[in-house]
């Protein structure tokens, strides 16, 4: 099985570094909210999954431990996320 | 750990999902983050970032048997840590003296501000604290040859676990409600 090396590490790392200051730069446009939201939550998966994949070593542990762990915290996660567009219908309700 | 880690992952994306709801429901909802504390949050992710590299090169060292190494990157995650807290203490204590934000009351009048914002990152924040007391201990440990790469392997997961929450609670709360 292919192993993590120093290098490896050393390019996720700039690698996340990068794509904070991808974030940052996108704050300073004025964009609507709902679409900043969208393409934030775009980079944070992407960020996260080169955390959880490299750092967190899941891409070198067996296959079986991804596919227990990540649909279930997925799943989990979407049914939260059913919720927020009734923020939109809360925010025309208002007077 | 890894079951912790899904566990908490959930509570903190109810948080985030609440968060996120009371921002989008409330057109009024503040920005009280100027540039300045956008620099700051933006070196506080730096430097959570850099403490994750630190403890990934602890657990290489670890399994390259260089113990020595392993404890001064631990040391190093552990000052990165601090770091993180004092810069965190730093923004809270600006929201509460000059921006007059309480868990209650703000002056924009948006009441869930404060409680939501101070929930959330008083959670983090927590998590990180947390995080470097058992470091430190696991430092100590292994600087006197106990614990093995498993366990230091098994800390490092929960540390890249609280710098993978602030990926979420620096765009979702900083940048999402900056004014620059």
């Amino acid at each position: 099985m292919q192993s993590l090396t120093n290098a490896t590490i050393t390019k996720i790392w700039i690698g996340l570094l990068v794509l904070t200051l991808l974030e940052v730069a996108l704050a300073f446009p004025r964009m609507s909210p709902v679409v900043f939201l969208v393409v934030l939550l775009a980079l944070s998966v992407g960020k996260s999954a080169m955390i959880i994949g490299w750092f967190m070593h899941l891409r070198f542990e067996a296959r079986t431990l991804t596919y227990v762990l990540i649909p279930f915290l997925v799943v989990c996660i979407g049914l939260l996320l059913v919720f927020l567009p009734d923020a939109e219908r809360l925010r025309e309700l208002r007077p | 750990m890894w079951l912790f880690v899904v566990s908490d992952a959930l509570t903190f994306a109810t948080m985030l999902v609440v968060y996120t709801y009371a921002r989008l429901a409330n057109p009024n909802w503040p920005s009280p983050f100027h540039f300045s504390s956008i620099v700051q949050a933006t070196v506080m992710t730096f430097i959570l970032l850099t403490s994750s590299y630190t403890m990934a090169r602890a657990v290489q060292a670890m399994k390259a048997n260089d113990r020595g190494r392993a404890v001064r990157m631990l040391l190093a995650t552990v000052g990165f840590g601090l770091g993180f807290v004092f810069l965190h203490m730093n923004e809270w204590f600006h929201l509460i003296r000059v921006e007059h934000v309480t868990l209650a009351a703000n002056p924009w009048n948006e009441p869930l501000f404060g409680a939501t914002f101070y929930g959330l990152t008083g959670l983090h924040m927590a998590h990180v604290t947390a995080g470097v007391i058992y470091l430190s201990i696991v430092a100590g440990a292994v600087a006197r040859g106990k614990l093995g790469v498993e366990d230091v392997e098994t800390s490092g997961l929960y540390w890249h676990f609280v710098d993978l929450v602030w990926m979420f609670v620096f765009p979702m709360v900083y940048l999402m409600s900056a004014k620059l």
